[in-house]
């Protein structure tokens, strides 16, 4: 990959993966469903997963599974609406690159 | 290595972040190479890199503004968001004294002229301070003196016949003695209480104006 995943991209990303699961996913699926997307290095999510918890925007809950614990990562309302956000932001932003490379006029 | 030797050495790194955070990350990474699996866990192990890569993404994921983000090998010309705004806190601070600077040289004839008259006052006030006690001094001596020697006087003439003279001369005596001593006991107060008082207060009010200034220069 060439280009560099901003802060704010990566953040979209990875509410994005989360909000496909209605139950939540934990730590090691949601870096394989990033790493579907994107190339990131498997320590690149976890300060990602904590910032957007502090933010409000995911909601963790513990499940016990085969003796122990696993943490799940949940969208919260607050979350939905910035990723609603994000993808609004990326639709204009990533638009008006394609119509660049395109070679059509500037929009 | 194995996974319980890069948990430790993480754990170890982590030691200078508050508690919460250290056992929140490290239970992230213990479940985490859980998850992987028995199979997959060496090749984890091995793609997260170095226990000290680990906790250096941690923390810089703890900065305000999210920290530095994943730059891919071939493009680093990107400046970090933290250097940025570092810059600019700076940019803005020494701005602030230029403007300062300039406002104090526009304004130098008013603010000169302030000055002067503050200071004349300053001075007026000392030597006032200073005419008034040595007034007191020479009144206490003079009255005392005088006032025993036209005592002595008056006690003379009422000694040779001139009684209401001689009273008379010996009650404004009295009368000076006593003014004398009013004027000894306020040149005591004035030297032993107000004097020293006003020298405490006026090196007081320079000392603080002296630590305000110091102290709104350190915290930019």
């Amino acid at each position: 990959m060439v280009f560099n995943t901003g802060a704010a991209l990566l953040d979209a990303i990875v509410l994005a993966v989360v909000s496909k699961e209605e139950e939540g996913t934990y730590g090691y699926r949601i870096t394989q469903d990033v790493r579907r997307t994107i190339d990131v290095s498997e320590s690149t999510l976890y300060p990602v997963l904590r910032r957007l918890q502090k933010d409000d925007c995911l909601e963790i809950y513990d499940r016990e599974c085969a003796g122990r614990n696993r943490r799940y990562y949940k969208i919260t309302e607050t979350g939905m609406a910035q990723l609603q956000l994000y993808r609004s932001e990326w639709m204009d932003y990533s638009g008006k690159i394609t119509a660049l490379f395109a070679g059509e006029e500037f929009v | 290595m194995t996974r319980e030797q890069f948990l430790f050495q993480l754990e170890q790194l982590l030691l200078d972040l508050p508690q919460e955070e250290r056992e929140e990350a490290l239970a992230y990474y213990r479940e985490y190479l859980s998850d992987a699996g028995p199979e997959n866990e060496a090749a984890v192990i091995e793609e997260l890199g170095t226990p000290q890569k680990v906790a250096a993404s941690i923390k810089d994921g703890l900065q305000p503004g999210g920290g530095t983000v994943e730059q891919p090998p071939q493009m680093r010309g990107a400046v970090p968001t933290e250097g940025k705004r570092a810059a600019k806190r700076q940019g803005d601070s020494r701005s602030k004294w230029i403007l300062i600077i300039l406002v104090a040289v526009f304004t130098f004839p008013l603010w000169i002229g302030v000055a002067g008259t503050v200071f004349g006052l300053i001075l007026a006030a000392i030597f006032t301070v200073f005419g008034v006690s040595l007034a007191v001094a020479v009144i206490a001596v003079v009255g005392i003196i005088g006032g025993i020697i036209t005592v002595i006087v008056g006690i003379v003439r009422f000694a040779t016949g001139g009684f209401a003279s001689g009273m008379i001369t010996a009650g404004v005596g009295l009368v000076l003695v006593a003014i004398g001593c009013l004027s000894t006991v306020l040149m005591l107060l004035l030297f032993g209480k107000f004097v020293p008082w006003l020298l405490w207060a006026v090196s007081n009010l320079f000392h603080r104006g002296r630590k305000k200034r110091k102290e709104a220069g350190a915290c930019e």
